[in-house]
């Protein structure tokens, strides 16, 4: 037996939860929370990314930090952050510009940089892939901080050092730097030196001086972000909601929008390709410099649950996502009859899927999964979590087999009846999501995806019962990950390498012990159906549709 | 102005009308990539201009005994994006393909907030009897 014990399983991570139910993340069914998931975007095969991010805040600034990665190893790709007014709107888009990636807006709202106007940096994808690891894949929005108008503790205080304690609210002067006045830019798209001499602000790694601590506060649920995938030369469009995540009791998170060092800590975290490289646990990473812009990340703990005063760790806050994103399948409804031109896929996106990686070197002589800050590593999704069968070097973590029905209750007889394109030479996973943001094209006969265009990322199921591929219908796509089992642990997949639990420190009983537990089980799993169909009856007036529904599924 | 009493007015026409015959005589032909740019161009210019008849007419053979110009029309008109203009037009070609980038100004027709939108669209074009067409899928 090669793994000596399993870290952390949905079981740990359902005891941990069963006793918190009051304080932790949370899914907001509504649309607005704290941090903002957007499940994909993409510059592939003429389309561009329309994001809307609304603060429904009508009294308290946000500062957002806004997180493009790429679809197959969610490597940043480009990262900025965003100073909302109260009720303030942001827009931006994402094209292709010369086969670079960038981003476009002419919102008014400052930002860090201060113009956001600029191509993608593609320096952290591997080196073979750097021309097209940006082209599709997700967004991560997190609030910070919120920006109130007075100083948080103005009152009964003396910033200004004059022997005189303020005996009113003190506006914050941050909060006028940010402010939009009447139809007009806000003050700091002027002059932006505040917010580019703003200090880290966050109960991780330092305070900021006792002036801006009281600038900022803990962040609350008020970011709502719309996003369209619109395809210009089809002129056809795609639009859903961003998955919504509600924190409890915020913690401040803000780090600086600046190429600074910074140490790499499980308690800001769980990151591991900026840990140092080697075999102990916590520690097998890459070395990769991180930065504070690199901070905060989903895994960052955003929520007192989580905070590292409480003998947490990042984690935790990974964990608790994890499993407030796990679905065990995702349901659809499929159209894809030739006589409109229909095409449906599903898009299956990730965003805690790389906090669960391990980096080991790369065993002289032999390929590397990937090639990261000059080393050549192999990855592995981390013992006794629903990684832990990741395939490194295909990026692919193996699933169940789905299920196909046509409207007429007939169904196929067996998986074998379902034609994966493309099969990635050498791999012999049957059915496997690839990258953090797999995209399941339907019927589709090989990939660019009918509906969308996925190409990183993509794979195409096409189902063929007795009467031959059924046109529409609907499909249940597995969304539970193999475990490492004693027959498989051989495999490539499964490393093998085993470790004791690193997390085992004594964690409060608010949170509760971890256990070990096996690995696979339900993936953590946002996204949407999107279904292409074009109206060409007689007598119309022709139109590409562009459908979009919110993920069905089972818990 | 006069050069050698003749006035120099009357010889710009003529001059010009004999150098466009010298270069289309004797000049060096396009290249594919030349010749590709400037088709691509002049269907996305047709796009923009909803002359739905020019830009069909860029069609593949193949295409446009499939789909008619009604049917052209339909799957291009009435969506979520309004062309606004083309911008450069690059392409790479080896044998009878030709891979072509325009950039295409647009602007969505719903959300607000988008001023100053391009992206760049990919096409393939093939050369057929003598023609470079663009392929467009069914």
């Amino acid at each position: 037996m090669k793994k000596k014990l399993l870290a952390v399983g949905v079981a740990a991570t359902l005891g941990m939860m069963s006793g918190v139910a009051s304080a932790q993340v949370q899914l907001d069914a509504g649309g607005v929370g704290a941090i903002n998931l957007i499940p994909y975007y993409s510059v592939q095969g003429g389309n561009a990314t329309l994001i809307s991010i609304v603060n429904t805040d009508t009294l308290n600034g946000k500062a957002v930090k806004v997180r493009f990665r790429g679809a197959e190893w969610s490597d940043d790709v480009f990262d900025f952050q965003i100073f909302m007014s109260p009720a303030d709107v942001w827009t931006g888009a994402v094209s292709l510009s010369s086969g670079a990636v960038k981003m476009t807006t002419t919102d008014s709202s400052c930002t860090l940089p201060a113009s956001v106007n600029q191509n993608f940096v593609t320096i952290r994808l591997d080196p073979a892939s750097a021309t097209t690891g940006a082209l599709e894949g997700y967004v991560e929005i997190i609030t910070m901080a919120d920006i109130p108008e007075d100083l948080i503790e103005g009152v009964g205080e003396d910033f200004d050092n004059d022997g005189v304690a303020n005996e009113g609210p003190v506006t914050s002067a941050l909060w006028t730097n940010i402010k939009h006045p009447a139809d007009a830019a806000p003050p700091c798209k002027a002059d932006g030196s505040l917010l580019a001499g703003l200090d880290e602000d966050n109960a991780l790694v330092a305070a900021a001086t006792v002036a801006q601590q009281n600038w900022m506060d803990d962040p609350t649920n008020s970011l709502t972000t719309s996003v369209t995938v619109i395809n210009v030369p089809s002129s056809k469009a795609f639009t859903t909601n961003a998955t919504a995540v509600s924190v409890t009791n915020g913690v401040k998170q803000y780090f600086r929008q600046a190429n600074e060092a910074i140490g790499y800590s499980l308690d800001q975290s769980s990151d591991r390709i900026f840990a140092a490289a080697g075999s102990d646990l916590g520690t097998r990473g890459t070395s990769l410099p991180m930065f504070q812009f690199d901070l905060p990340d989903l895994s960052t703990p955003l929520d007192t649950t989580y905070d590292v005063g409480s003998g947490a760790d990042a984690t935790l806050m990974r964990d608790a996502l994890t499993l407030l994103l796990s679905k065990s399948s995702a349901i659809t409804e499929y159209e894809t009859s030739d006589s409109i031109l229909g095409a449906t896929d599903v898009v299956l996106s990730q965003p805690t899927r790389r906090y669960h990686y391990d980096y080991i070197g790369t065993e002289s002589g032999d390929t590397p999964d990937r090639n990261i800050n000059g080393g050549a590593w192999d990855v592995y999704g981390e013992d006794g979590t629903v990684y832990d069968a990741l395939d490194g070097a295909s990026n692919r973590v193996p699933v169940g087999a789905p299920g196909f029905w046509d409207r007429e209750e007939n169904t196929l007889v067996t998986s074998d009846d379902i034609v994966i394109s493309p099969t990635p030479p050498g791999v012999t996973l049957e059915f496997s999501l690839k990258g953090e943001v797999s995209v399941v094209s339907i019927n589709n006969g090989g990939i660019p995806s009918g509906a969308l265009g996925a190409q990183l990322t993509a794979d195409d199921y096409t189902a063929t019962g007795t009467a031959g591929v059924f046109a529409n219908g609907w499909a249940v796509l597995s969304t539970i990950a193999e475990a490492c089992t004693a027959t498989n642990q051989a495999a490539s997949n499964c490393d093998g390498l085993g470790y004791t639990d690193q997390y085992s420190f004594s964690e409060t009983a608010v949170v509760g012990d971890r256990v070990a537990g096996g690995g696979g089980g339900a993936l953590p799993v946002i996204g949407y159906t999107a279904q292409n169909v074009f109206n060409a009856a007689v007598g119309s007036a022709g139109t590409n549709y562009g459908l979009t529904y919110p993920l069905r599924y089972r818990p | 102005m006069k050069s050698n009493g003749r006035p120099v007015g009357r010889l710009l026409p003529l001059l010009a009308i004999g150098l466009g015959a010298c270069a289309s005589l004797s000049g060096p032909p396009k290249t594919a990539e030349e010749a590709v740019n400037e088709r691509a161009r002049a269907r996305w210019e047709a796009l923009v201009a909803q002359d739905w008849e020019k830009a069909y007419s860029f069609a593949s053979p193949a295409y446009r005994s499939a789909i008619d110009l009604n049917g052209f029309k339909l799957r291009h008109s009435g969506g979520a994006v309004v062309w606004q203009g083309v911008g450069s037009v690059d392409s790479k070609c080896g044998g009878e393909v030709c891979e072509v980038e325009v950039d295409v100004a647009f602007e969505p027709v719903v959300q607000k907030g988008f001023k100053g939108l391009s992206t760049t669209v990919n096409e393939k074009w093939l050369l057929e009897n003598g023609q470079w067409w663009i392929q467009l899928k069914p």
